[in-house]
């Protein structure tokens, strides 16, 4: 699914686009033109600032470090990257062990630019590295278990930085604002009207495969993320294997085509729309028994959701 | 009349939902207030407590004056 | 530009594993609670009662003119009634961050005449004893109100003095409100208490003589869904010591007076076809006392944005239906002979209605506000009396107001 937002003909409301993180990316703030287009510029440095500091294929990235590192000895960490990794932890606990950030070691063994699947010798090899229980953080150092573990923060840093960015921007002074990233969404704050007035932005959620809008939501403050099969997959034998992978199994999830979930927080949202994911079939159920607010698109075409309309 | 206003009470907390924070805007809405103009409604709950027998409402009582 | 993240305490990992060794807890409040210890992710959640961000300097002014009597049952004394021109200045202010304190000031200024008795003769007719047309007599009032905020409500006091040549008052309150239910519901409640001192022109039987009240008040507020609020309250006052009204003839009263109110209001922000966005104001107040009296108030509102030639306003018409009946001592009679009388016209039984338009227009610097209302009332519009007695004495006035809200940081 893609999100897209509906812009409406208000005074004032500049954007930059540029790319990073592998996404496009789009930072849209409502202010007199001089003063906003400097914090959009900085609000774009804030974005590549933290692409450089947690992405897997930068040498320098503190996630690189880690890897690097912390198999031989504990190290310490900053108190941002410290942050992220108590909030993995919570994912990984409140998920039942689905959301883990070492399985991202599985992309050794599944190559979703090739059709062929990997074999379960090959898995098994695999999943000896990924747990997050073999990974010792004490909430100042992290210390793997054993070499071949690697933590990836791929599935929380976009989320993360738009919600960083989004509070940077407010920080600068800026109250009305949407940071899209890649399709995860952060709003700074509800769009002004003439005077006083304030207005929700509408965040439209599309259908992965026909394109046609499945809801338009009103948002004055929060965080949108989708979590989707439809992203990156590979058919073999007519069967599609999704890039979403269960850390337990080493198999991609089935069940669920697109989950987009509203939360307080991008970060929260992601998290959400992704555990949702991996929970397949039983998506819809856990989502409602944590109160979120959702749309899911089924493998099978149903639409369920607390968003619907 | 007590008992009426007692049951629409219950009855609209029966239909109450959580709104969820981003979708506080609308009763953060100025106007939405109970008192939009303050000064207003001072000035006019103290015109009527001197021009009609009532008084109170969504407050005690606080001072009172010679007008009435 | 780039913020260097020193190294600092991060959320402690006892409360983490409390919390999720709590089953009831559910992802969505651990995963936030989470998210929100990361630096640099702020605070988006439901804030605590906070003190205001700016100070606010207000003023109105108001000019209040009665209809004058009608001139066939005036007696005696002057016809032209009331015309009081007032000043409201209020002050509200930030102190910290948790406390805030406002202070009200009224000036008034009135002239005129009012009825000093009213009666019916044998043969039906009624009349008027109007007082001569007075000079100008003023009202000085100051009310100081501190607040302290908490993370689910406030604590407030109140202290105000009213000052007239000829009548003194001083009243303290306490106040308070609890925001529960994730702030979807707010307990409020005041008590005050209050000593009215009278010295009339002229001396007499009132010289001297004091009034004392107390007062309070309970309800609650519950949002209803993220259009709607709705509040009911419920609030009595004690008045005890000399109620009679100095400066009439044959008039005298109980020296107690017990008041019961219930109130609702109801705010709805509606999108409509024909009217566009905007906030629908209900509200209602049912009303009675020790001295039988029993009245109903509802008013309606309907607030709108709009923007006229690119400025921002903000349009309220108004309507308000209020009815009365009389107390159980209210009498025309020429002499009255019950151990309690009064000819008052605001102790009769009536009906009134009041139009009114209230505006904004706001500025970047400051919101300036205009308003203007009608009143009405007769003897024949209390729809739920039977009896429609002719009720001599009853007012009309017009209202005209222009006031300034100014925000601004010390």
């Amino acid at each position: 699914m893609v999100n897209r937002f509906f812009e409406n003909e208000s005074l004032g409301i500049h954007s930059l686009q540029f790319k990073a993180m592998g996404s496009p990316c789009t930072i849209h703030l409502q202010g007199e033109r001089s003063a906003i287009q400097s914090i959009l510029e900085s609000a774009k440095q804030e974005v590549l600032r933290l692409e450089k500091k947690y992405s897997r294929y930068r040498e320098d990235s503190v996630v690189s470090l880690i890897n690097a590192t912390a198999a031989k000895e504990a190290i310490a960490v900053d108190a941002e990257t410290a942050g992220l990794l108590n909030y993995a932890h919570v994912c990984f606990e409140m998920s039942d062990g689905m959301f883990d950030v070492t399985s991202g070691v599985l992309r050794k063994v599944w190559d979703f630019k090739q059709n062929t699947l990997p074999t379960e010798t090959d898995i098994a090899a695999c999943l000896k590295d990924i747990g997050w229980k073999k990974v010792q953080w004490d909430g100042e150092r992290i210390r793997f278990e054993r070499s071949g573990i690697e933590i990836d923060f791929g599935g929380v840093v976009k989320e993360f930085s738009a919600d960083r960015v989004a509070q940077y921007c407010r920080d600068q002074g800026v109250t009305a604002g949407l940071i899209e990233l890649g399709g995860d969404i952060s709003i700074v704050g509800p769009k002004f009207l003439e005077g006083d007035e304030r207005e929700p932005w509408l965040i439209g959620i599309r259908h992965p495969q026909t394109g046609d809008a499945m809801a338009s939501i009103p948002l004055f403050e929060g965080g949108v993320a989708t979590s989707g099969s439809y992203e990156r997959f590979i058919k073999v034998n007519g069967k599609r294997y999704c890039h979403i992978l269960n850390p337990q199994t080493g198999w991609p999830v089935e069940g669920v085509a697109s989950v987009s979930v509203v939360a307080p927080q991008c970060l929260v949202s992601g998290s959400l729309s992704t555990i949702a994911m991996l929970k397949g079939h039983q998506a819809a159920q856990w989502l409602d028994e944590q109160g979120a607010s959702y749309l899911l698109l089924m493998d099978n075409g149903e639409i369920k959701g607390t968003l619907q309309g | 009349m007590r008992v009426l206003v007692i049951v629409s009470l219950l009855l609209s907390l029966s239909a109450c939902t959580q709104v969820k924070p981003w979708e506080r805007g609308y009763l953060a809405n100025p106007n939405m207030a109970w008192q939009p103009m303050p000064q207003k409604s001072a000035l006019d709950n103290h015109i009527y407590f001197s021009k009609e027998a009532s008084s109170g409402g969504g407050q005690a009582a606080g001072g009172g004056c010679g007008c009435n | 530009m780039y913020q260097q993240y020193k190294l600092r305490e991060t959320i402690s990992f006892v409360k983490l594993y409390k919390i999720m060794k709590n089953k009831k807890t559910s992802a969505l409040s651990a995963l936030t609670m989470s998210a929100m210890a990361i630096p640099g992710m702020g605070t988006q959640q439901a804030k605590a009662d906070v003190a205001p961000e700016n100070s606010v300097f207000s003023y109105r002014y108001t000019n209040y003119q009665e209809s004058q009597a009608p001139k066939e049952r005036v007696f005696s004394g002057s016809i032209d009634r009331y015309n009081i021109q007032v000043h409201q200045f209020s002050l509200l202010a930030p102190i910290k961050e948790k406390y805030s304190i406002k202070t009200d000031l009224v000036l008034e200024s009135l002239s005129g005449a009012s009825p000093i008795r009213n009666e019916k003769l044998d043969d039906g007719s009624t009349r008027m004893y109007m007082s001569g047309a007075t000079i100008d007599e003023q009202r000085v009032d100051l009310l100081v109100a501190p607040k302290r905020h908490f993370e689910s409500g406030n604590l407030g006091g109140m202290l105000s003095i009213s000052q007239e040549n000829d009548y003194e008052s001083t009243a303290l309150g306490v106040d308070g409100a609890l925001e529960i239910f994730n702030k979807h519901t707010t307990l409020n409640g005041s008590l005050s208490w209050s000593r009215d001192e009278l010295s009339p022109t002229g001396g007499g039987p009132a010289d001297g003589k004091t009034k004392d009240s107390f007062s309070f008040y309970e309800g609650l507020s519950q949002v209803i869904d993220k259009y709607r609020v709705f509040q009911a309250g419920f609030g009595y006052t004690r008045h005890s010591g000399y109620l009679t009204d100095p400066y009439k003839g044959f008039d005298l009263r109980p020296d107690e007076r017990n008041q019961y109110t219930l109130t609702t209001a109801y705010r709805h922000y509606l999108n409509t076809p024909m009217l566009g966005a905007g906030s629908w104001h209900l509200d209602y107040r049912y009303y009675e006392d020790s001295w039988k009296i029993r009245s109903h108030t509802i008013s309606t509102a309907w607030w709108k944005d709009t923007t006229i030639f690119g400025q921002s306003f903000t349009l309220a018409p108004s309507l308000r239906y209020y009815m009365q009946n009389s107390a159980y001592f209210y009498t025309l009679d020429s002499n009255p002979t019950d151990e309690f009388y009064s000819s008052d016209a605001r102790l009769s039984s009536f009906g009134a209605l009041t139009f009114g338009f209230d505006a904004k227009w706001k500025t970047e610097k400051a919101t300036y506000t205009f308003g203007f209302a009608q009143y009405l009332s007769s003897e024949d519009w209390n729809l739920l009396e039977g009896e429609s007695d002719e009720t001599p004495g009853l007012v009309d006035f017009t209202t005209i107001s222009l006031g300034v809200d100014y925000p601004f940081s010390f």
